[in-house]
C-alpha cells in the first residue's frame, strides 16, 4: 500500500529536540496542509520524511520499506525546498543546472510541464539562485514540486514571496494535478487562510510536536471561540478541552476544541463564534506568548 | 472590561466593537459608572486603526450608553443597560422579525402555522 | 547509474577547467622565468612550464574537491541522490582526473628527455604521479567534507596544504630563474629511488582519507 509513514520521529540538536516522537501516517491522494510556527520543526520534519536528512530516532517507511538510502522508496518522494539567497556554493548554482540535476535524479521529471511552468513564471534559465528575487524562488520551489511527478511530493513554503495573483495561480494547479494524477502533496506554509480551502486535512506542529492531525472540515466545526461573562464561561465549558484562555475584568474569551457529543448551549451570557483555520492556528499556537 | 470576542470579516468592524460593548454592558461584564477601554486601548488589542474603534464609541457616546470623563476615559452612563435593552427591543422587528416574515412568505409558510411554532416552540432559554 | 552519468559530464567540465588553468599558468610561468633568465633557454622554460603545470592543475583540482561538499553534494542530495551514489561517483571521477595528471606530467618529463623512454619506467612514474596527486586530493576532499560537518578546524588543514603547494611553486618559479637548482623535477626523480614506499604511502593516504570522507558523508545533511 502507498503509505508514507513515520513512527517516533525525533531529531536532537546538541540538547534541543526539534523533533519529538512524530507519528505520522501520510495517504496516496491527498492534499496535507503543514502549519505552525517558526521553528516548530516543519522543515526538519520533511526533510526526514524524504531521507534528506538522518533522524536522531524513530523510522520512516514508504509501502513498507525504509526510506533511508533506498532508491525504490526514493523514488517515490519529492522534497521541493526553499531556496536561500545566502551567499555559500548551493545557491551559486544556475537555475538550468539545478533543474537539470533535478531532473536526473528524480525518475519521474516531466520535462514538457518544466518547460511550460518556466514560460509561465517567465523565469530565466540563466540566472544564479541566490539572484533571484524571493518569488522567483518560490517558483522554482513549485515547479520543482510539479515537474517531478513525485507520489508523495513536499513544498516547504512555495508561497512564500508570491503576491496574492500568483498565490491563487498556485493554488489552482495544485488543485488541477491533483485532480490529474492522485499524487500527494504536503504543503508547509505560514499563509494559512487562502490555503485552508486546499488541504483535505491540518498538521499542526507546536515547538517540536505533533499537535493534532485532522480533516479540516471536521476542525473547523468542532472549533469555537466562547466569550463573555467569566462565571458562565467557567460553566458551560467545564471539562471541556480549552485553549488560549483569556480575562479582561469580569469578561473572559477562550478557544474550544469540542469533543464529540459536546456542545456550547446557547446563553445569552455567552457568544458563540466559529473560528476560521487561521484564528484556530493562532489561538492554538499562540498561547503563552506575549509581544 | 470588554473585548473578549474575536472580529469577524462578515459586518463593518467598528458596528462590532459597538455591539461588543453593548454586550458585555448587557451581561454586566462591564457595570455602570467603570471605565470603558480607551479608542487606543481597543485598537491595540485588535490590531486595527484607533480611527476604526474611535468611530463605534463615538456611536455609543452619541447614544448616551457611553460619556467621555475629560482627561479620565470613557465611562458607562448610567441607564445604559436599560437603554441597550429598550433600543434593541425597538429594532427586534428589523433584526428578526421582519426577515422572519420574508423567509416563510418565501417557503409558502402561514401566519397560522408560524403562530403556532411561536406559542409552542422551545428556545435554548426555556 | 545516473551518477555516473552525471558526474562525467560534471568531471569533465571540471578537467577542461583543470587542463585550461594549467596551460595558462603554465605559460605564464615559462614567460616569468625566460623574462628573469640571464641566458635565453627555451629547455628550462619549458620545464618550469611543466612543473608549474602539474602543481597548478593539482591545486585547481583541490579547489574543486574542497568546494565539492558545500556546492555540489547539497543540490544531488536535495534531488534524491543516494549518498553512496554521490560519494561513488566522487571517488572514481577523482581517480581519473590524478590518472589524467599523471599521465600529462609523464609525458612532459619523457618529452623534456627528463626520463629514459623505458616503457616500465614510463608506467611507473606515471603511476607514481598520478597516486601523489590522488593522495593530495583525497586529503583536501576530507578536509572538504569535515569543514562541512566541523567548520573552521578544517580552515587549518586548508591553509596548511595550500602553504606547501605555494612553496613548491615559488621554488620552481626560483628554479627557473637559476637554471636546473633545487628543481622540483629532479627531487621527483629522486623518488624513483624509493618508488616502492611512496607509492604505499600515496595509496595508503588516499585510501584512509577516502574513509574518514565517507564516515563524515554517511549522515551529513543538507544546507541550503
Amino acid at each position: 500500500m502507498d503509505v508514507l509513514e513515520c513512527r517516533g520521529l525525533t531529531k536532537v540538536y546538541g540538547k534541543k529536540e526539534v523533533v519529538k516522537q512524530v507519528d505520522l501516517t501520510l495517504e496516496k491522494g491527498k492534499i496535507y496542509g503543514l502549519i505552525g510556527r517558526n521553528g516548530a520543526g516543519k522543515t526538519t520534519l520533511l526533510s526526514m520524511l524524504t531521507a534528506q536528512n538522518p533522524a536522531t530516532s524513530g523510522t520512516v517507511t514508504y509501502a513498507g520499506m525504509p526510506v533511508w538510502e533506498n532508491e525504490q522508496a526514493l523514488s517515490h518522494l519529492c522534497f521541493s525546498r526553499e531556496l536561500g539567497n545566502s551567499g555559500t556554493g548551493a545557491n551559486g548554482w544556475k537555475l538550468k543546472d539545478y533543474l537539470r540535476t533535478a531532473s536526473i535524479y528524480l525518475p519521474h521529471w516531466d520535462k514538457e510541464m518544466e518547460q511550460r511552468l518556466m514560460e509561465k513564471f517567465h523565469l530565466d534559465r540563466k540566472q544564479r539562485i541566490n539572484k533571484l528575487s524571493k518569488g522567483m524562488a518560490s517558483m522554482v520551489t513549485i515547479i520543482v514540486a510539479m515537474a517531478s511527478k513525485a507520489d508523495f511530493t513536499f513544498l516547504d513554503e512555495p508561497t512564500a514571496g508570491l503576491d496574492v495573483i500568483a498565490r491563487q495561480q498556485f493554488y489552482r494547479l495544485l488543485l488541477e494535478e491533483m485532480e490529474e494524477t492522485g499524487r500527494t502533496f504536503v504543503i508547509s506554509t505560514h499563509i494559512i487562510e487562502e490555503a485552508s480551502d486546499a488541504f483535505d486535512e491540518v498538521i499542526l506542529m507546536r515547538r517540536g510536536e505533533l499537535f493534532l492531525k485532522e480533516k479540516t472540515q471536521e476542525l473547523l466545526e468542532r472549533c469555537v471561540h466562547v466569550s463573555g461573562r467569566a462565571d458562565a464561561l467557567e460553566a458551560a465549558t467545564r471539562g471541556m478541552e480549552v485553549h488560549a484562555k483569556e480575562r479582561f475584568g469580569r469578561g473572559s474569551g477562550a478557544t474550544v476544541l469540542l469533543r464529540p457529543g459536546e456542545r456550547i448551549p446557547t446563553n445569552a451570557d455567552l457568544t458563540v463564534q466559529p473560528m476560521s483555520l487561521e484564528n484556530i492556528f493562532v489561538a492554538l499556537c499562540g498561547e503563552g506568548e506575549e509581544l | 472590561m470588554a473585548l473578549s470576542e474575536i472580529l469577524t470579516q462578515e459586518k463593518s468592524i467598528y458596528l462590532q466593537i459597538r455591539e461588543m460593548i453593548e454586550r458585555d454592558i448587557l451581561r454586566d461584564v462591564l457595570a455602570e459608572e467603570e471605565r470603558v477601554p480607551s479608542t487606543n486601548e481597543l485598537a491595540k488589542l485588535y490590531a486595527i486603526n484607533p480611527a476604526t474603534a474611535a468611530k463605534g464609541v463615538n456611536l455609543l457616546v452619541d447614544e448616551g450608553i457611553l460619556y467621555k470623563k475629560r482627561g479620565i476615559g470613557m465611562f458607562v452612563a448610567k441607564g445604559a443597560k436599560e437603554k441597550i435593552r429598550n433600543k434593541k427591543k425597538a429594532r427586534f422587528f428589523e433584526d428578526y422579525v421582519k426577515g422572519l416574515l420574508t423567509e416563510a412568505a418565501n417557503l409558502g409558510i402561514s401566519r397560522e402555522e408560524l403562530i403556532a411554532m411561536i406559542t409552542e416552540g422551545k428556545g435554548e432559554e426555556d | 547509474m545516473r551518477a555516473a552519468k552525471k558526474a562525467v559530464r560534471y568531471w569533465s567540465i571540471v578537467l577542461g577547467e583543470v587542463i585550461l588553468l594549467g596551460l595558462a599558468g603554465s605559460v605564464c610561468m615559462a614567460v616569468i622565468s625566460l623574462l628573469g633568465a640571464r641566458e635565453f633557454q627555451i629547455g628550462s622554460a619549458v620545464r618550469s612550464a611543466a612543473v608549474a603545470w602539474v602543481i597548478l592543475s593539482v591545486m585547481v583540482m583541490l579547489v574543486y574537491m574542497l568546494g565539492w561538499y558545500e556546492a555540489y553534494l547539497p543540490v544531488l542530495l536535495a534531488s534524491g541522490c543516494r549518498r553512496k551514489e554521490a560519494f561513488l561517483g566522487m571517488e572514481m571521477a577523482k581517480v581519473v582526473i590524478s590518472a589524467c595528471i599523471g599521465l600529462i606530467g609523464t609525458a612532459l618529463m619523457a618529452f623534456l628527455g627528463e626520463i629514459s623512454k623505458n616503457a616500465g619506467e614510463i608506467v611507473l612514474l606515471w603511476l607514481l604521479l598520478s597516486l601523489l596527486v590522488c593522495a593530495v586530493d583525497s586529503v583536501g576532499e576530507m578536509v572538504g567534507a569535515l569543514y562541512c560537518k566541523i567548520g573552521k578546524i578544517a580552515i587549518a588543514g586548508v591553509g596548511i596544504l595550500f602553504g606547501i603547494l605555494g612553496a613548491l611553486l615559488g621554488v620552481t618559479v626560483a628554479s627557473g630563474v637559476k637554471q636546473h637548482m633545487g628543481d622540483v623535477f629532479e627531487a621527483v626523480l629522486k623518488l624513483q629511488e624509493r618508488i616502492g614506499i611512496i607509492l604505499a604511502a600515496s595509496l595508503a593516504l588516499s585510501a584512509v582519507s577516502m574513509f574518514i570522507t565517507w564516515l563524515t558523508m554517511r549522515k551529513i545533511e543538507v544546507r541550503m
